[in-house]
């Protein structure tokens, strides 16, 4: 397989693989590291991944990155930090900056209350929204229904928003 | 698609608002994170460390170079496509289980956290060496059996059923390899591939377990393929651990960088031999 087509696996599936990943070790450069190695090793078997569809592929990028970050995980033995640290630089705050800061924060507060819900709708909920994959892939990647995913997906946001409100964090507009 | 779908309660949900705000922050949430990784960067580093391995090859000659070592693994895989037998399910557990006269476990299929009960299994490396490349030099390693030549024939070009010799505590035991499927890098296609019809078993990541209730217990096997193994076993032949009198941990080479291996409880030693032979078919 020419060289284009694995650019073309890794734009469209490196998003599933690092955030499969990072919901695994919780940290970034673990999840590259392992992100690394998958691809490399989708490399290495790009001869048997070229038969395979696209159902088929991301369920083998899914479950290859899963296993990878699972022994990375045991390797690393010590759970790491579930978030960075939020970096706002107050003294130089404008505007724009203090939005962005905003933003930062919003997003990190959700992103460390993912870490509190439970693993399968953590699970759903990384693959659908930052992995971008649709119900139905994600059905194939877990072997598990559509409706189990849109209910998982329900449920998953149900714990999120008891676990920001239970923090403090508005989350009802 | 085996789960049973999971109710929600209309209680346990949010208001159509309250959901429609979780849902616009997880959106945002992840693309305010999917823009801070570089994602084109690490492109580069994965080119970059191909390139060095050798996986990324550009000229005729480099590709002939590849290409010769590639037909080389397919070639030696024809010998898995014996050890592939180790997942028609019923062949292996139904004729022991049935002899115990006992019934089948169920499937249930993507349990991530388990811990199975191998050491060897859950330090399985999912991801193959480096060196996939390259051939193993044929120098017969300490625990190696029976003759100089792997024995690498028992696929499509070779009907010929290949005795292949087990070590197995001492004792060689003899088994024998034939044609049934093709087996890859990872159990996933093995599952779809030849076990998905089959059912009675569950997977656990790349694990595959077959169980059954008998003798006042659970008698099952978990097999999965693996990169590594600590023994320095020829291709086309196994290695076998004693855990205890009930437990044995079979290292299969089927190629220079690929071993199949299988854990094997609640069987003695005459059952596990026969086990054993049931995954390949004479």
């Amino acid at each position: 397989m020419p060289e284009r087509d694995f650019d073309s696996i890794y734009r469209n599936f490196s998003r599933l693989v690092y955030w499969t990943a990072f919901g695994v070790v919780h940290n970034r450069e673990q999840a590259e590291d392992i992100m690394q190695n998958v691809f490399l090793n989708a490399l290495r078997h790009l001869d048997t991944l070229a038969g395979f569809n696209d159902s088929q592929l991301k369920s083998w990028l899914y479950r290859t990155a899963i296993n990878a970050a699972l022994d990375s995980k045991r390797r690393v033995k010590h759970e790491m930090l579930s978030d960075e640290p939020i970096a706002v630089n107050v003294a130089d705050a404008t505007t724009d900056v203090e939005a962005a800061a905003e933003r930062r924060l919003n997003s990190s507060t959700v992103v460390s209350a993912m870490e509190r819900i439970d693993a399968k709708y953590r699970e759903v909920l990384t693959l659908h929204y930052f992995s971008n994959m649709s119900h139905a892939d994600i059905a194939e990647a877990l072997k598990i229904t559509v409706g189990t995913v849109k209910s998982r997906l329900a449920r998953g946001r149900t714990q999120l928003a008891r676990v920001l409100s239970k923090e403090g964090f508005e989350y009802d507009g | 698609m085996m789960d049973d779908f999971e109710e929600i309660k209309n209680e346990e949900l949010l208001t159509p608002e309250e959901d429609a705000r979780i849902d616009a922050m997880l959106t945002q949430a992840a693309d305010e994170r999917n823009a801070e990784v570089d994602y084109d960067a690490m492109l580069a580093a994965i080119k970059r460390k191909a390139s060095e391995d050798g996986l990324l090859v550009f000229s005729p000659e480099e590709k002939r170079q590849k290409s010769a070592p590639s037909r080389l693994m397919k070639r030696l895989s024809h010998i898995a496509m014996g050890i592939a037998a180790a997942c028609v399910v019923g062949l292996g557990v139904a004729a022991l289980v049935s002899k115990s006269g006992s019934d089948v476990g169920d499937r249930t299929a993507n349990l991530p956290d388990i811990t199975p009960q191998s050491d060897a299994l859950t330090t399985a490396e999912p991801i193959s060496s480096p060196s996939a490349w390259e051939q193993i030099d044929g120098t017969e390693g300490p625990f190696a059996v029976g003759t100089d030549t792997p024995k690498v024939s028992g696929g499509v070009d070779d009907p010929v059923p290949t005795a292949v010799p087990v070590r197995f505590n001492g004792h060689v035991e003899t088994v024998r390899l034939t044609e049934l499927g093709v087996i890859t890098q990872n159990s996933q296609l093995i599952t779809d591939g030849i076990c998905a019809a089959v059912g009675n078993y569950e997977e656990y990541g790349r694990i595959l377990r077959v169980r059954a209730s008998a003798k006042g217990g659970v008698v099952c096997y978990d097999c999965t393929v693996i990169g590594f193994s600590p023994y320095e076993t020829d291709i086309g032949y196994a290695e076998v651990e004693f855990r205890s009198a009930s437990s044995f941990v079979v290292y299969w080479r089927v190629n220079a960088n690929q071993y199949f291996l299988i854990h094997i409880s609640g069987f003695d030693y005459n059952e596990t031999v026969e086990l054993l032979n049931t995954f390949v078919v004479a």
